[in-house]
């Protein structure tokens, strides 16, 4: 098939696209730079040079060759830059709603954000059991919003899923570089306890959970993608930092103090309308200082999701990446 | 599924034609019941004809191409997938592929090439059709010409390797952009250093003493160390071991074949990358230093210092 990509040079894009194209698919790669375009190109992907947020034919024309699109693309981070957040999740989505439905692409996959069901903590939520309330920050609501856009155009002809990863996680995620280099300089704190339970998902079962809605016949839902297994916060994160050659330690902040700086620098930042990146934000707290923890039993009954790999081998591939740098 | 193609036509639509495709806009998409891809043809001024084909096939297809006799023509097919492409080219095999001596393959006038596509397998093939007389306009002097006329006539097989300036030189040609005067210059690179590679005949320089296995491996490790930003780099003791010759060897063959040490041949492959990433302010120094693997910005630094002779700060401006 060919299949149209967002987010070919991210980490979820650089992951999905080899395995795709490793199963007899052709990949239309949007890129925003040169650079984007040689790094989807070293993939084996078509590139399409083209701005999520200002589509234009290029997109039109790679689309019209194409039965499915997979939307990875997005903005992500902890800081108030709304527009960013509204433009790129929210406009940018529905615009390629627009053009997929315009030239008659069969099968709209969204990758979305399992945060995107509101509240706190988490626990073993099922879709079914999420509120109709919109999480309050930025990415996860944006998400939100742009996930509910592409379910309701679910048609028969248009069908459209959407994928919920929790923490995707795996080799070479820039996201955890910043954790790491936190920890390297023995910044790294617990949060309270570190017994909350963390789902997660790696980015190989991540790569099943595309393949699976792919091949299936459902359409117009949203689903959980998990690794399955899940891990108090505290076991998952020594586990990699412990594979990158980093010891975390001990220390913790009570999770009250926390909450309290979160919410304090949450009114700064946007009393001010702050574009840098705040040092602590409440989705941080909500995300990994309590539990956040999602069941996907409806992925496996419905879209035959399975594991590629699990959390165990997951580390051990972190161990060999690190030992052959 | 058989497949005639005489390259001295239009060779997009030889092949959109007898694939039963749709030809829109020098493009056309691989119908659905043979796989999934795209052929495109890109335009430059002048006779040459430019092709980029990426697909995957779902069913065999044999293919016959042929430069005629009296063609005005020459035609290279470069493979720049990992999959190598078996073929016979007037009867005698030949394994093309990006890292392999035989990255390129020229066909002359009187060339007939077979090859048979496996399925399932993503394939990315470039071909370049330019016009024979380009050689008296493009060469200096009568001597070279003749040289090279000399070499072209005298075998029935003709191939070179891909090395990093000519990959970088294609994949620029090929990505897209607004450009089209920087592709047809990249182009025009690609198709000078190809002509140099064969008025040397650097890829019977190659062989020369040196068994076709280990040639291979050597090729193989070579189109390794040709990315700059391979994750991880051998010891020059893992790449003798992998290419199953001696240390000594290893390094006497290769610096035999490239020139340079296998940490030379990688270091210029971050260095061209990294020049280009600030000529065109793709990224600031940490930036790239970080993306190299380096420890530190300084150390990028000094390295860039002492391999262009210029502080990349210099280069941003």
């Amino acid at each position: 098939m060919n299949i149209f990509v967002t987010g070919g040079s991210g980490f979820v894009g650089q992951n999905i696209i080899p395995q795709l194209i490793q199963n007899g698919h052709t990949i239309y790669a949007l890129a925003r730079s040169q650079k984007s375009a040689r790094k989807v190109d070293k993939l084996g992907a078509i590139p399409v040079l083209d701005d999520l947020v200002s589509l234009s034919e290029n997109t039109e024309e790679a689309l019209s060759y194409c039965d499915v699109v997979v939307h990875s693309a997005a903005y992500m981070g902890f800081t108030y830059d709304k527009k960013n957040f509204y433009d790129i999740n929210v406009k940018a989505t529905e615009s390629l709603l627009s053009l997929s439905k315009k030239n008659k692409v069969r099968k709209f996959i969204y990758i979305s954000a399992a945060p995107v069901i509101a509240g706190s903590p988490i626990i073993n939520a099922k879709e079914i059991d999420a509120s109709f309330e919109l999480p309050k920050a930025l990415y996860p609501k944006t998400k939100a919003i742009a996930e509910r856009k592409v379910l309701a155009e679910n048609s028969k002809s248009f069908t459209t899923i959407s994928l919920r990863p929790p923490a995707i996680w795996g080799n070479n995620n820039h996201h955890y570089e910043e954790i790491f280099a936190r920890a390297v300089e023995g910044k790294w704190k617990w949060l309270g306890k570190g017994d909350q339970i963390l789902s997660t998902i790696h980015i190989k079962n991540l790569g099943n959970a595309i393949m699976a809605a792919l091949t299936s016949q459902k359409g117009g839902e949203a689903y959980f993608v998990t690794d399955g297994e899940r891990r108090p916060m505290k076991d998952f994160f020594t586990a990699v930092l412990r594979s990158q050659g980093i010891e975390p330690g001990n220390e913790s902040i009570s999770l009250p103090f926390a909450s309290f700086i979160a919410n304090t620098v949450d009114i700064v930042w946007r009393t001010f309308g702050l574009k840098s990146k705040p040092p602590v934000a409440p989705i941080m707290i909500r995300l990994m200082g309590r539990e956040f923890s999602v069941d996907d039993s409806k992925a496996r009954t419905e879209l035959g999701y399975k594991n590629a790999i699990s959390i165990k081998e997951g580390i051990a591939e972190l161990y060999e990446n690190t030992l052959s740098k | 599924m058989q497949l005639h193609i005489d390259i001295s036509n239009d060779i997009l639509k030889e092949f959109g034609d007898q694939l039963g495709a749709q030809i829109d806009q020098n493009k056309f998409v691989i119908p659905n019941k043979l796989g999934s891809g795209i052929a495109e043809k890109i335009s430059f001024n002048g006779d040459i004809e430019f092709v980029s084909m990426k697909f995957t096939l779902n069913q065999h297809i044999q293919t016959q191409s042929e430069n005629p006799e009296n063609s005005p023509y020459f035609l290279l097919n470069i493979n720049l997938s990992e999959q190598s492409v078996d073929k016979t080219v007037n009867g005698e095999p030949i394994e093309i592929q990006r890292n392999q001596p035989s990255g390129m393959l020229f066909y002359k006038p009187g060339a007939k090439v077979s090859s048979r596509s496996p399925i399932a397998v993503p394939f990315n093939i470039a071909l370049i059709k330019f016009p024979k007389k380009m050689l008296q306009q493009y060469l200096r002097t009568e001597e070279e010409l003749q040289n090279i006329m000399s070499i072209i006539s005298s075998s029935s097989l003709i191939y070179e390797d891909l090395d990093l300036d000519s990959e970088n030189y294609l994949t620029e040609t090929l990505l897209p952009t607004t450009n089209t005067f920087q592709k047809h210059a990249n182009l025009l690179n690609f198709l000078g250093l190809f002509i140099k590679k064969l008025s040397s005949r650097e890829a019977l320089d190659h062989s020369e003493n040196i068994n076709p296995n280990d040639l291979k491996s050597l090729f193989m490790i070579a189109g390794q160390l040709r990315d700059p930003l391979i994750k991880s780099i051998p010891t020059i003791e893992n790449l003798a071991a992998v290419s199953a010759m001696s240390l000594t060897k290893f390094k006497n063959a290769f610096k035999q074949v490239f020139g340079t040490s296998p940490y030379q041949y990688h270091l210029k492959a971050k260095m061209q990358y990294a020049y280009r990433e600030l000529a065109q302010k793709s990224q600031n120094v940490s930036e790239i230093s970080y993306e190299l693997g380096y420890s530190h910005p300084s150390k990028f630094t000094s390295a860039f210092k002492k391999y262009h002779n210029i502080l990349p700060s210099k280069i941003r401006r």
